[in-house]
């Protein structure tokens, strides 16, 4: 335990410049420590005032090489200021699993272009593709368990739906050549992100038919699936619009993007 | 073993899916058919072997997918298949067609012949499908081969009950490439996957290779930006390639030249450290076939704290046992020998129980570790706290001292102002190891953002006289 306490008692000290010169006079003990790692720290603290602010830079430093490339390409200098709100809302999150950090960090930026109120073209639609990306699971151990039985199709891992800008994969790829997009924002489209064995690509899709895939954890049938979307939409005329979505589970299922347990 | 089977049969996105956690080596597909599976794993970057009896199938098989897969014309219970010497064996629906009596002795050889670590993923019908015997019996007035194998419920778990079973299905379940009278119908199935025990015997030292002068890469690697003369092996940061969708270009990688991994995030020093961090980093070592792995004798994060730094322990009795205790859980999972690095003293521990090298000497000989011994630490270590760089290499046991690292241009993010030390210096210094140590290799980190490749090539070539190897 002693260790351990030392461990945060030094993280602390980096991370809390305030604590330093209390800490360096004696002024404040931690009770879980030694007397040798409280003479040890109180040691350091008279030589190790500056490191807070060095430690600052390089934590900003490393948010920001976590964030996917795409994305600090379109925040430009945005960047710096993002990291320093992000570092001061909360404690930065360990840099393994990757997908996890990049996931918060996401979040992070969506709340901090609320609050800073910024309009940056495609950056929402790219957050919400890169946290669909972030999902993907195309590689994994075959599922032995759990071993309920379910009845309805289950949405594969490795597909996601996502809704973004209808000219999202033009902005992608001019992204992909670090150009940033000159295009306006696009009305919103339904799309299957799909990370298939040799590829990944968008494949666009209607709008009821992502909601119905969405809704495809196992535990009800297609039709079922079918039946509760369109309850949702008074608006449409259901039976041409039944008929148009429930020839697409055989499709779905054939493609190995919808299974059955 | 696992008892309960899963409610669905393999597909073949989830055989695909399996790829990532085959280990670095040559995979056999034992009646291949079609040739489909084969080269999707040889696209994966697997070195493919496809076997099969069928002439006209392996011919077409060719035509379709061309020599990225050995294609081999062969009765798989006559096919010589070498003992520990495959990554992965695949037989798929094939046991139908061996008589009941050889099937024993022929999945006896497949065990043999995979390595430790290595997957072995078996498919056939078994004697639940009732009309198998009457549906092959047809089947083989068309063909030579006498189909009559049909696996006991049970079998597969049986006969590989002293394995680690990652997935098996025991049920109905729709299948095509049985002659019958279908493209595809539903049939009772017996699949496993199962993986070899990995050897975790003593680490034999001396027995580690003489890799020569290698190259850390520690930026994401750019293959184009290696320089023409390679090194003799490469260092990569494993952290930037643990996801499995990396494994293409590690795999492509391994091709050019020998790996070594280095890792970040293992916080060997913690007393609480993170999760699934050693999950990932054996997948990838096991893809790599690398020798020996380095990470720094340090913590970079403690329960609900972080920040990205290594940081050293306080050499006290108290974090030998909680760094030998991790280094346990280490062993226990990953065979290859890890070598462990000397870290930055920020500040000198007042009251420690030992020295610095000290502590490194304990730790490495108490729980089965090599040293991995960074000039650029031990000199910086040199500047702030007035540590004696010989004397420190002079209290490490000379025969755990299997790597040297070195980085001209670099500075550490807390002390930036301490940068840059002498050529002659270096040279010295891993000369001095070279003579009374057993280091096998000299690493040289490169940043082609900052230095010529010319300055490199000859850093290179200097180690390898030292070393005494030559290219």
């Amino acid at each position: 335990m002693s260790l351990f306490a030392f461990q945060q008692a030094w993280f602390r000290l980096l991370s809390e410049p305030d604590l330093q010169a209390d800490w360096a006079s004696g002024e404040i003990a931690e009770r879980e420590l030694s007397a040798s790692e409280q003479s040890s720290l109180q040691a350091i603290c008279q030589s190790s005032l500056n490191w807070s602010q060095r430690l600052q830079r390089h934590l900003e430093q490393s948010l920001q090489d976590a964030l996917p490339l795409r994305v600090r390409l379109l925040l430009a200098d945005q960047n710096e200021p993002f990291a320093r709100y992000f570092l001061q809302s909360k404690a930065p999150p360990p840099l393994f699993p990757k997908a996890h950090l990049q996931r918060q960090l996401l979040f992070g930026l969506l709340s901090y272009l609320d609050q800073a109120q910024l309009i940056i073209p495609h950056l929402r639609d790219l957050i919400a593709y890169e946290l669909a990306l972030s999902q993907l699971r195309y590689f994994g151990l075959p599922q032995a368990l759990p071993q309920t039985e379910s009845p309805g199709p289950i949405l594969a891992p490795w597909v996601q739906v996502v809704l973004l800008g209808s000219q999202f994969p033009v902005v992608l790829a001019q992204l992909k050549n670090r150009q940033r997009p000159e295009l306006s924002e696009s009305k919103a489209q339904t799309f299957l992100l799909i990370q298939s064995f040799e590829s990944l690509h968008l494949e666009a899709i209607d709008a009821l038919l992502g909601e119905c895939l969405l809704a495809c954890h196992g535990s009800l049938s297609w039709s079922a699936i079918v039946e509760g979307c369109l309850a949702r939409h008074a608006e449409l005329d259901l039976g041409a619009e039944r008929r148009a979505l429930l020839p697409w589970e055989p499709h779905y299922l054939k493609r190995g993007i919808l299974s059955r347990s | 073993m696992s008892q309960t089977a899963s409610f669905g049969a393999l597909r073949f996105n989830q055989i695909l899916g399996l790829l990532p956690w085959i280990p670095a080596g040559p995979v056999c597909d034992l009646g291949c058919g079609s040739g489909h599976l084969a080269a999707a794993m040889a696209s994966y970057g697997l070195p493919v072997t496809a076997v099969d009896i069928d002439a006209d199938a392996l011919a077409k098989a060719r035509q379709r997918y061309g020599s990225t897969v050995d294609w081999v014309h062969s009765d798989l219970r006559t096919y010589r298949l070498q003992r520990d010497a495959y990554a992965a064996i695949i037989c798929f629906n094939v046991f139908a067609f061996i008589p009941n009596g050889e099937r024993a002795r022929l999945i006896g050889r497949l065990k043999a012949a995979l390595k430790p670590g290595g997957l072995l993923i078996l498919s056939s019908l078994n004697e639940q499908d009732s009309l198998a015997a009457e549906k092959l019996a047809r089947a083989s007035n068309q063909i030579t081969r006498k189909p009559t194998g049909l696996l006991h419920c049970g079998e597969l778990q049986e006969r590989l009950c002293d394995w680690e079973s990652l997935f098996y299905f025991r049920g109905a379940a729709e299948v095509s490439g049985f002659p019958d009278e279908t493209l595809e119908s539903t049939r009772q199935l017996s699949q496993i996957v199962a993986r070899k025990p990995l050897d975790f015997g003593p680490i034999d030292w001396p027995a580690l290779p003489q890799l020569g002068a290698g190259l850390a890469w520690h930026t994401g690697l750019d293959s184009s930006l290696v320089p023409t003369q390679q090194p003799d092996y490469m260092e990569i940061l494993a952290d930037h390639y643990l996801e499995p969708h990396q494994d293409s270009f590690i795999a492509q990688l391994c091709q050019k030249h020998p790996l070594t991994l280095r890792s970040q995030n293992l916080s060997i020093g913690s007393a609480r450290r993170n999760p699934g961090y050693l999950d990932a980093l054996q997948r990838l070592l096991a893809r790599t076939n690398s020798p020996w792995w380095t990470e720094q004798l340090a913590y970079t994060h403690v329960e609900g704290r972080e920040n990205y730094l290594f940081h050293a322990l306080p050499p006290t009795e108290e974090a030998l046992e909680q760094v030998k205790q991790n280094l346990r859980q280490v062993r226990e999972q990953i065979p290859t020998p890890i070598l462990l690095e000397n870290i930055i003293y920020l500040h000198p521990f007042v009251q420690a129980d030992m020295d610095p090298a000290g502590f490194m000497s304990l730790v490495v000989t108490e729980a089965d570790c090599g040293i991995s011994l960074n000039l650029n630490h031990l000199l910086i270590n040199q500047q702030t706290l007035g540590m004696d760089p010989y004397a420190f290499i002079d209290a490490l046991p000379a025969e755990r001292l299997i790597q040297v690292q070195w980085r001209a241009k670099w500075s550490h993010p807390l002390l930036p102002e301490l940068v840059g030390v002498a050529d002659k210096q270096i040279w010295e210094l891993i000369s001095y190891l070279v003579k009374r140590t057993a280091v096998r290799a000299i690493c040289l980190e490169y940043s082609p953002a900052t230095e010529l490749p010319e300055i490199l090539l000859k850093r290179l070539q200097q180690a390898r006289i030292l070393l005494g190897v030559s290219r």
